[in-house]
């Protein structure tokens, strides 16, 4: 992963992991796409809608997924 | 496992995670660590923990790891139970099918269906919400596949299915059992300072 890339990971880790429902994000740099893992029990529409502005011309993925506890 | 710490005693480690392995405070060197785990049947006393990464609230996590030292003639094997020996270590990649063994859902195939994810992981024994960096996540490869991992999978090896290379430690799962995450070994292997021990 690109310096780059891990720092605008970094970024909207920081302002959105937490929100809404957001409990995962990634950068796919092959093709230029950001998923965001979202609980499928909470409407995470606002906060994706931010982040894909803070994604600038990647795509974003959002994936509805029930959150990871420590096995 | 070997410690790569010259002030280390020498001899054959476990590996596991420092959520499994490490007492929430106190010394961490020294405690105790039997097998099977305390809540099955029959526990016993195999070795003490030598040293674990340490888990917070408060600043990202890159790796969930634990190295414990085995007592004097316990015995062991360096395999892993229905996975097979482990020809080395590979960086996990994005659709690699990859096998474990674990202590509750035993042995699954699964797909790797993203790396680097940084993740909130629920930590249920304190209801706290922990961040992991770097985590691969691996799923299910059809959607009636038993469970890939579950509750008490934790430290289990995660191997590449083709090479027979460790790619990552398991750490966490959902409840259903459709994914599980793991840290790539090589943060692992760097973070505690060992090395892995080929058969």
């Amino acid at each position: 992963m690109s310096e780059q890339t891990k720092h605008l990971q970094g970024v909207l880790a920081r302002r959105y992991l937490g929100k809404q429902g957001i409990h995962g994000i990634s950068i796919d740099e092959d093709n230029g796409t950001v998923k965001v893992y979202v609980d499928p029990m909470q409407d995470a529409t606002g906060a994706v809608d931010r982040l894909r502005k803070d994604a600038g011309e990647l795509k974003v993925q959002t994936i509805a997924s029930p959150r990871a506890r420590l096995a | 496992m070997r410690s790569a710490r010259a002030s280390d005693p020498n001899g054959v480690l476990v590996l596991s995670n420092s959520h499994v392995l490490a007492p929430d405070s106190g010394r961490v060197q020294g405690t105790e660590v039997v097998q099977p785990a305390a809540d099955d049947e029959g526990p016993e006393t195999v070795g003490a923990v030598l040293r674990a990464t340490r888990l917070t609230r408060t600043v990202p996590i890159t790796a969930d790891g634990a190295i414990a030292q085995l007592n004097e003639g316990v015995a062991f094997e360096n395999t892993i139970c229905t996975v097979g020996d482990v020809a080395g270590t590979l960086d996990p990649a994005a659709k690699m099918k990859v096998e474990k063994h674990g202590r509750t859902s035993g042995h699954s195939t699964g797909i790797i269906a993203a790396i680097g994810i940084t993740a909130q992981v629920n930590d249920p024994e304190h209801d706290v919400e922990l961040t992991f960096l770097d985590l691969f996540r691996v799923e299910q490869i059809g959607a009636h596949d038993p469970p890939v991992g579950k509750l008490g999978d934790s430290g289990s090896l995660v191997v590449d299915a083709a090479s027979r290379k460790a790619v990552g430690l398991l750490n966490a799962a959902d409840d259903l059992g459709s994914f599980y995450f793991a840290q790539p070994i090589a943060t692992v292997l760097k973070d505690l300072e060992i090395t892995l021990e080929l058969k």
